[in-house]
């Protein structure tokens, strides 16, 4: 379909069983672990819809850029308190990270998002010269 | 062969399998011989039908409720034994490939907490249950009302989940809090009075 938008993913794709695989330092050499969020994308008439769960992350912990058409959804939890003593541990918070390619027929300048309850919607509009339109007819 | 026709397939035959449901609530499928019935295998674990003998009882002897019995009891083994890299039996219906939602459960002198991953939950829908050491969560991660052509990717679940829990000592369930930030839904529960563990003061003379 001309006009539509794509995205390329450019992190390994999350299934359900990597949802809480953390990546250990010891793997990684990084200070800090990440595990890729569940995403739900949606294509509507206007602009796509990208639902990321982001349970734990606040307001002020959420950093979202866009730079070189990539879009990259960093979230930052609270360090859990490391003496607490846990009867059943099945889940640690862990950091999140995923960015998506962006299509041209994004209009960068409109990006909004918003995060409610740990779940991010960002909505990514379509620019406005790609958008479907309809062409009235006339008929003498 | 019995004669009051209510017992089971296996048990009649005097070759020591257990009938089914015995097998279901022993929860240990151990030891079956194969007799002169037919042996159903699932996983690791056989089953045995009735031999030919027993059919006449088989009017009596209900295969679906049986097998209805077994499927939730399979169920529970299998979500018992799901250990990461094993093949989980998702394709049981009715039950979940991993638990929803995933728990921390912690606890201190006074307290147990147990803090739930659910990010997106309806408040509304929200429901926490306590009873003396049984805890339920229920509620509803709303379904988006979007078409499914309109997806490029869906990972997110959603629908309607309850879980219970065990509670290691009776809690005081008046006054129990909850509280649901950035998607994490946090239970305090204050052990029962009775649970507190004690200072036992020692007098000297």
């Amino acid at each position: 379909m001309k006009g539509a938008i794509t995205m390329a993913e450019k992190t390994v794709p999350a299934t359900q069983s990597n949802e809480t695989q953390i990546v250990k330092r010891e793997v990684t050499r990084h200070p800090e672990a990440f595990v890729t969020p569940l995403t739900d994308i949606y294509e509507e008439e206007n602009g796509l819809h990208v639902v990321v769960d982001l349970p734990g992350v606040e307001k002020s912990g959420l950093k979202l850029s866009v730079e070189n058409d990539i879009l990259t959804i960093e979230g930052h939890v609270n360090a859990a308190n490391s003496d607490t003593s846990y009867l059943i541990r099945e889940f640690e918070p862990s950091n999140y990270f995923r960015q998506f390619e962006l299509s041209e027929s994004v209009n960068r300048e409109k990006i909004n998002a918003e995060l409610k309850n740990g779940v991010l919607s960002i909505f990514l509009p379509r620019a406005e010269a790609l958008k479907p339109r309809t062409i009235d007819v006339k008929i003498n | 062969m019995s004669g009051d026709g209510l017992r089971r397939g296996g048990d009649a035959a005097g070759d020591g399998a257990f009938s089914l449901p015995e097998m279901a609530n022993r929860r240990q499928f151990t030891f079956l011989k194969v007799g002169t019935g037919v042996a159903i295998y699932v996983g690791v674990m056989k089953f045995q039908a009735p031999s030919l003998q027993e059919e006449k009882n088989m009017s009596i002897w209900n295969f679906l409720k049986e097998m209805d019995q077994l499927q939730s009891q399979l169920g529970e083994l299998a979500r018992l034994n799901s250990i990461s890299g094993w093949p989980r039996m998702a394709f049981l219906p009715g039950v979940s490939a991993r638990h929803f939602p995933m728990m921390n459960i912690s606890s201190d002198d006074q307290n147990i907490v147990v803090e739930a991953l659910a990010p997106g939950l309806a408040t509304e829908s929200l429901k926490v249950t306590a009873l003396r050491d049984k805890l339920t969560i229920s509620g509803e991660k709303a379904r988006m009302n979007v078409d499914s052509e309109k997806y490029h990717r869906s990972e997110r679940s959603a629908g309607k989940f309850t879980r219970t829990i065990e509670l290691p000592v009776p809690i005081d369930p008046d006054r129990v809090q909850a509280e649901y930030n950035n998607g994490i839904l946090k239970i305090s529960m204050p052990k029962a009075e009775e649970a507190k563990p004690r200072q036992i003061e020692i007098k000297l003379d």
